[in-house]
């Protein structure tokens, strides 16, 4: 699980407004397999 | 008589010794990884495919902290768009059965260094890095072979 906190980002449009975006905190996950060989 | 007891007092001087060794052994590991990127995540990801690298400090028979870090490159359907991600993590591992080896139950966590890459000029590339926990189980064959060779 991959915990993405939320994010504010302002940008400057060509026209000299200003957008801004704003995101949720969200959690990411995956299922995951690992096949490893051990070296000693 | 005297000689069964040595006999016995040598043999269990050399178990000691030898689950001495296997509680404080190292181990190095290099894998290959798969990841099936769930709920959202897996609606704007397909498949990732990777590699990574593993430490295992032994403290126990029974328990284990190792370091990880690796990469895994997901297959996105979008042209021009490239996402992997870095994984650093640290982790308590148990082996259920002692030894070091069979069944082993590990928690880990760390960063997840995510990276996008756009080929377009229009857009910049992103990297973040946010915090992951990560539970998992696992099987290891390696002791089991080690044992029997030992024993022979």
């Amino acid at each position: 699980m991959i915990f993405v906190p939320g994010q504010e980002e302002t940008t400057t449009l060509p026209t000299g407004d200003t957008m801004t975006i704003e995101t949720d905190a969200t959690t990411l996950g995956y299922l995951g397999l690992r096949v490893a060989y051990m070296f000693n | 008589m005297k000689k069964i007891i040595y006999s016995f007092f040598f043999a269990a001087a050399g178990l000691f010794a030898a689950q001495s060794a296997t509680a404080q052994e190292n181990v190095f590991s290099g894998g290959v990884e798969l990841a099936l990127p769930l709920g959202d995540f897996g609606e704007a990801n397909d498949l990732g495919i990777g590699a990574s690298v593993s430490y295992e400090l032994g403290l126990t028979d029974n328990f284990a902290v190792l370091a990880n870090a690796g990469y895994i490159y997901y297959m996105t359907e979008g042209d021009g768009f490239t996402f992997g991600q870095i994984p650093i993590q640290l982790g308590a591992r148990y082996y259920l059965a002692g030894q070091r080896e069979g069944f082993f139950a590990q928690v880990s966590a760390g960063t997840h260094l995510s990276m996008s890459s756009y080929d377009s000029d229009l857009v910049d590339n992103e990297t973040n890095a946010d915090f992951s926990l990560a539970p998992h189980i696992g099987f290891s064959l390696r002791k089991s072979c080690r044992l029997i060779c030992v024993t022979k």
